[in-house]
Parts: structure tokens; C-alpha cells; sequence
């Protein structure tokens, strides 16, 4: 039999109690929601504290608590100090951030920005791009709890993958972006304090010199920095990681939320105090051969050498380091994506005259569907973490040029867009195929960039950039 | 005749199969098979996989993994991680690595399973680094555009607003 560093019990007592306060927590801040834009984007009213906060917690997910641990145990050094470079994602939003604000006042996601600047074929690929990133992140984030709860109790996978979900749908559901925002900022705070704690526990116990002597002796390909597939992977995470904040709406509609002057700061501090993260949760990773780890799925290893180290109080710090980050992007993502689906197929092309109070109807029933499409996903056990996630860099790397061009570049046009997008995302495909998910997001990027360079110099035409102002447009039409 | 020949034979079989079934073995190479990844591997890691037959608990599962196939050079054993059949191992260099699962039931039976012959050949250098160096290119690409242009929109704005 497996001796689990928690019992089946106390995993359930914990996650129960957690469940009870997040929902009850949502409900509390939810009351406040008076119109669909309090909803969506919290009244666009958030202070520099908690957009900061919500900005690294939910960079921290199940990619930064799992996956790197599990890159670090396949690709060594590399895997670890590649991971971090991700942090860029969020440190060159920054500016694009301001740019954006300033861009759309009223705006509301990052789908409304593709169909002003580009039209509607960009806009179709770029929802398409958006829904398939979307749920290969939901469903990451719900096999995460289950592998999570199974690594440190034992529960079945299936009832850990469900009442994560169930959570996370709960207060989303009551609460909207206000709750998704303060629960972050907690969450950040218990990420934080958790993993300095760990790292140093892990250091005092295990040390860093035994650590190396067994990795020289018995994998030494983990030290060398010229492993050739952890070269390949290096920036092909750092575009993944540029590709996913730069397209996705959890990033826009937290630019749109802040207050004027704070997305620029928020987004540099969070991607600063995100950096030395996975750092340590990959550190993890390398101490698991000298303690005699050897998991079943590398997804697993994260969890399971800390608790081994750390004993049963650790796994529970552990356990609750883990659910606060899955819960503080799972939660962002039914935000982010219901509010695409509400307001950018719902409001603009379905029911333009929708009340606000139908708006927020579809939207709360949207993070329902969601969570259900995702928990039916989730069911079987497709692909290990790191694979899924990496399938999606495919598609989201083919979105950087189009968007950081459509930001600040008058002369790309709509049609170069999309074919920069759909010819990039194929690309990155063929790539993830032929010879491995770690070159997936480079060739993606790369084939989209020559796209948009062309374009560029073809085209003779020049945006309007008051053409992104919709709401300022219908007043002056009125 | 043909009749008391035919029982003759049948007897004989049965009871060198209950002899057989009676020897002392201390391992049972049949009841123990090990599956793991039949194409190159070019990344260093791989999973194996441990299934037993007619085994009710299987414990203390061990790979061990060598150089040569009498495991007599460089053998090195990983345990499995509680009563999980599969193993995740990592950081192997290039080669061939002969691989096999060791495991006892509740009886303290020792099982050992088939050996799985494994080849890790890791992509050439030259193929990673040119990866690297189009990745790295791009990258600075794509900081230099963004920051130019963002200076350039601050800059314009900056203008606006003395005008």
C-alpha cells in the first residue's frame, strides 16, 4: 500500500473548509456587483495592491506549482531557469498595458480590440486561437487538482479534478472579477509566504551539495547546459509565455480594470515578484533522485518530493501553496472567457440591444457552461500537463506580432492579421508534431512575424486609431 | 492399445507439470512484464510501465537499469514511488540501456520481469543551438520593436500635449 503524506481524510477536510470560505468570500464581494461592468471588470476601479497581486497570483498556476517541477525533472537546469523567463510575459505587458488603457477606455476584452483593428476574419481566428488556448489552460488547471489531491492524499483523481472545479465555478459564479480579484490577492500572499518556506526548508534538510553530487553521479544530463532538447525548449517557453499574456483576455480585462496610470506598474511588479518562483518550485524537482523520488507521470513531482521532505505539515502547506494557485488562475480564466464569450459573440453579434441585466444573466450562465465543458474534459486523462500546455503554444505564439504590431502600427492590416495567425498556428503545429512540443511556439512566432513583416511593407494603408473608441463612435452617430 | 498409450502420455504431461510448478523458483520472469517506449528516445526521459499477471499485491517494485543485458555493468535501481506501476526516469545520456522491473508479492515472492532494451540519441548540438539562435533573434526582434514603438507613442503623446 501507498504511504500518502496526507491522509485521504484530512485532504478532504482541508478542501472542504477552503471551498466553503473562497465560496463564501465570492458571495460577501459579489453583493456589491451592481451593473455588468462591476461584474466584468470590477467597477475598472482597482488599486495598485491588488492589481500587482492579482497580476503574479495568477501567473502562478498550475504551470509554475506543477509543470515546473516537471520540466525541471525532464530538462534539468534549463527546465528550471527557462521556466522563469515566462516572468517576461508579464514585465513586457507592461508598457503594452498603458498602451492599451489609453487605447480603449471603455473597452472590455481583448477579442473587442481584434474586431476594431483588424475586422471580423482576424477576429474569428483570433477566437478560435482564444477558445482552444482557453480550455487547454481550464483543463490543465482541473487535471492539476485531481493529480494534485492524488500526489498528496491518494483521493481519486476524478473527485479532486470535480471539487476544485466546483470551487472555483462557485465563487466566480457569486462574485465576478471583484471576487477573482481579492481571492488573488490572498492567494498571492499564501503563494508567497508558502514557497520562501519551503525552498528553505528544502535547503536546510536536503542541502545543496548532495543534491549536485547525485545528480553528477546518476543524471548528469540535467547539468549540462547544452542538453540539446532544454536548448530548444528555452525560448520556445519564453514565446509561449508571450503569446498567452499577449492575446489573453485574463491580462486585458485586468489592463481595462485598473486604475489609469496603475497597469504599468502592476504588471512589471507582479512579473518581478513572479521570476524566482519556479526557481524554487523546479528546485523541487532536482532533489527528487537523491531522496529516491521517482514518480509515475513527471507531472507529479512537485508535490510529491515536497511532501516527502517536508512531512505531513508540509504537506499541508504544500496542499494549500498548490490550491491557492490553481484556484487564483482557474477562477481568472471562467472570468476572462465568460466575459469574451458575453460580450464579443453575445453582445456584439447576437443581442446588441441586450439589457445589463441579461449581460450579466449569460455571463454568470457562461462560467457555468464553462466549468461543465471543462469538468467533462477533464475526465479522461488526455496528456501530461506540461504536453497539454505546450500543444497551446502553438496557437497563442502566432498572436504576438498581430498584436503588438495592432497596438502601436498603423499599416498591418486585417487580412495579413489573420493569415499571420492561421499560417503561424499551423505552423507551430507542424512543429509540435514533427519534432516536439518544445519547438511548437517558436516556429508559430517565427512564421507569423514574416507574415506581419510583409504586410507591413505591402500595405499603403493607416489605421484610425478612433476607430477603436466604439463607444465614443455610437454617442457621436446618436 | 492406442488408448492405454494416449492415457500413458497424458499422465506423464500432468505430472511433469505439477514437478514443474513444484520447483523451488525464486523468480518468475513470466508473471512480471515490463513495457516501456520502443522509438528512439531524443530527450533523455522516458516512462516504463510494470504489469503483473495472476499477482494479487505487488510490492517493493524496482527498475533497474544497466548497460549491457546481463546486468552486470553500471546497474542502477530506482524504486517505484509507493504502489504505482508506472516510473518516470529522466537525465539518461546517449546510449542503450537494458531495463527491468524487480517486485515481491505478499508472500515476499521475488518476481523479475523481461528486459526492455531502451536507446536515448539526443538531438545533434547543432540542430538545438541553430533552434537557439533563430529563438534569440527573434526575441531581441521583437523587445527592440516593442520598446520603439512605445517610446515613440510617449514621445507623441508627450508632443501632443505641449501643443
Amino acid at each position: 500500500m501507498t504511504e500518502f503524506a496526507l491522509e485521504t481524510s484530512t485532504g478532504i477536510t482541508i478542501i472542504i473548509l477552503f471551498g466553503v470560505f473562497w465560496v463564501a468570500f465570492g458571495y460577501w464581494l459579489g453583493r456589491k456587483n451592481r451593473t455588468h461592468e462591476d461584474f466584468a471588470l470590477a467597477g475598472r476601479n482597482v488599486g495598485f495592491a491588488f492589481a500587482a497581486a492579482t497580476a503574479m497570483a495568477t501567473w502562478v498556476t498550475s504551470n509554475t506549482t506543477l509543470v515546473a517541477p516537471q520540466l525541471t525533472y525532464q530538462f534539468g537546469i534549463w527546465g528550471m531557469i527557462g521556466y522563469s523567463f515566462a516572468a517576461l510575459g508579464l514585465i513586457l505587458f507592461a508598457p503594452m498595458a498603458k498602451r492599451i488603457k489609453e487605447l480603449l477606455p471603455n473597452g472590455y476584452t481583448s477579442g473587442d480590440f481584434v474586431r476594431l483593428r483588424y475586422g471580423n476574419l482576424a477576429w474569428l481566428v483570433f477566437v478560435v486561437i482564444s477558445v482552444v488556448y482557453a480550455f487547454g489552460w481550464l483543463i490543465s488547471l482541473g487535471m492539476a487538482g485531481g493529480i494534485l489531491l492524488e500526489s498528496l492524499s491518494g483521493l481519486d483523481y476524478h473527485i479532486g479534478m470535480t471539487t476544485i472545479l466546483v470551487i472555483c465555478v462557485g465563487y466566480t459564479l457569486f462574485g465576478g472579477m471583484r471576487a477573482v480579484i481579492a481571492t488573488d490577492f490572498i492567494q498571492a500572499l499564501i503563494i508567497i509566504v508558502g514557497v520562501s518556506f519551503i525552498a528553505y526548508w528544502l535547503i536546510d534538510n536536503v542541502g545543496l551539495d548532495s543534491i549536485h553530487s547525485n545528480l553528477t553521479a546518476e543524471h548528469p544530463q540535467l547539468l549540462d547546459l547544452l542538453f540539446p532538447a532544454a536548448v530548444m525548449f528555452l525560448f520556445n517557453n519564453i514565446f509561449f509565455g508571450l503569446g498567452e499574456i499577449f492575446h489573453s483576455n485574463v491580462w486585458w480585462s485586468r489592463a481595462l480594470s485598473f486604475k489609469k496610470d496603475v497597469a504599468y506598474k502592476a504588471y512589471l511588479t507582479g512579473g518581478l515578484l513572479w521570476l524566482p518562483i519556479p526557481i524554487v518550485t523546479g528546485f523541487i524537482a532536482l532533489a527528487a533522485p537523491q531522496l529516491g523520488i521517482f514518480p509515475p507521470s513527471p507531472d507529479m513531482i512537485g508535490p510529491t518530493v515536497a511532501a516527502a521532505v517536508l512531512g505531513k505539515v508540509g504537506a499541508i502547506i504544500v496542499f494549500v501553496v498548490i490550491f491557492s494557485a490553481l484556484a487564483s488562475s482557474l477562477d481568472s480564466l471562467l472570468a476572462a472567457t465568460s466575459d469574451l464569450v458575453t460580450q464579443d459573440i453575445f453582445h456584439k453579434k447576437l443581442k446588441p440591444n441586450a439589457s445589463d441585466k441579461t449581460l450579466m444573466r449569460f455571463n454568470r450562465s457562461c462560467i457555468l457552461g464553462l466549468g461543465i465543458m471543462t469538468w467533462l474534459l477533464c475526465l479522461p486523462r488526455i496528456a501530461t500537463l506540461g504536453a497539454l500546455l505546450n500543444f497551446a503554444g502553438a496557437f497563442v505564439a502566432s498572436t504576438i506580432w498581430p498584436i503588438l504590431l495592432g497596438l502601436y502600427q498603423r499599416r498591418l492590416t486585417g487580412g495579413y492579421a489573420a493569415f499571420a495567425m492561421a499560417l503561424g498556428t499551423l505552423s507551430g503545429m507542424l512543429g509540435y508534431f514533427a519534432v516536439g512540443f518544445y519547438v511548437a511556439a517558436l516556429v508559430s512566432c517565427a512564421i507569423s512575424g514574416l507574415i506581419c513583416l510583409v504586410g507591413i511593407i505591402r500595405s499603403d494603408k493607416q489605421f484610425d486609431w478612433d476607430q477603436l473608441n466604439e463607444k465614443e463612435q455610437v454617442d457621436a452617430n446618436q | 492399445m492406442t488408448t492405454q498409450k494416449t492415457c500413458f502420455n497424458y499422465r506423464y504431461t500432468l505430472l511433469a507439470l505439477c514437478l514443474f510448478f513444484m520447483l523451488p523458483t525464486t523468480t518468475l520472469a513470466s508473471s512480471l512484464t515490463l513495457s516501456g517506449p520502443e522509438s528512439v528516445i531524443k530527450e533523455g526521459y522516458f516512462t516504463v510501465s510494470v504489469h503483473a499477471n495472476d499477482i494479487n499485491e505487488l510490492n517493493r517494485i524496482t527498475i533497474e537499469v544497466a548497460s549491457d543485458s546481463d546486468f552486470t555493468e553500471r546497474t542502477r535501481q530506482f524504486p517505484a514511488l509507493g504502489d504505482f506501476k508506472d516510473i518516470s526516469l529522466t537525465g539518461f545520456s546517449n546510449g542503450k540501456y537494458y531495463v527491468r522491473a524487480r517486485a515481491e508479492d505478499a508472500n515476499r515472492q521475488a518476481y523479475v520481469s523481461n528486459t526492455v532494451k531502451i536507446t536515448v540519441k539526443h538531438y545533434p548540438l547543432w540542430q538545438a543551438l541553430t533552434l537557439f539562435f533563430i529563438g534569440l533573434v527573434i526575441f531581441i526582434t521583437l523587445v527592440a520593436t516593442l520598446l520603439l514603438l512605445h517610446r515613440q507613442w510617449l514621445h507623441s503623446k508627450q508632443h501632443k500635449h505641449h501643443d
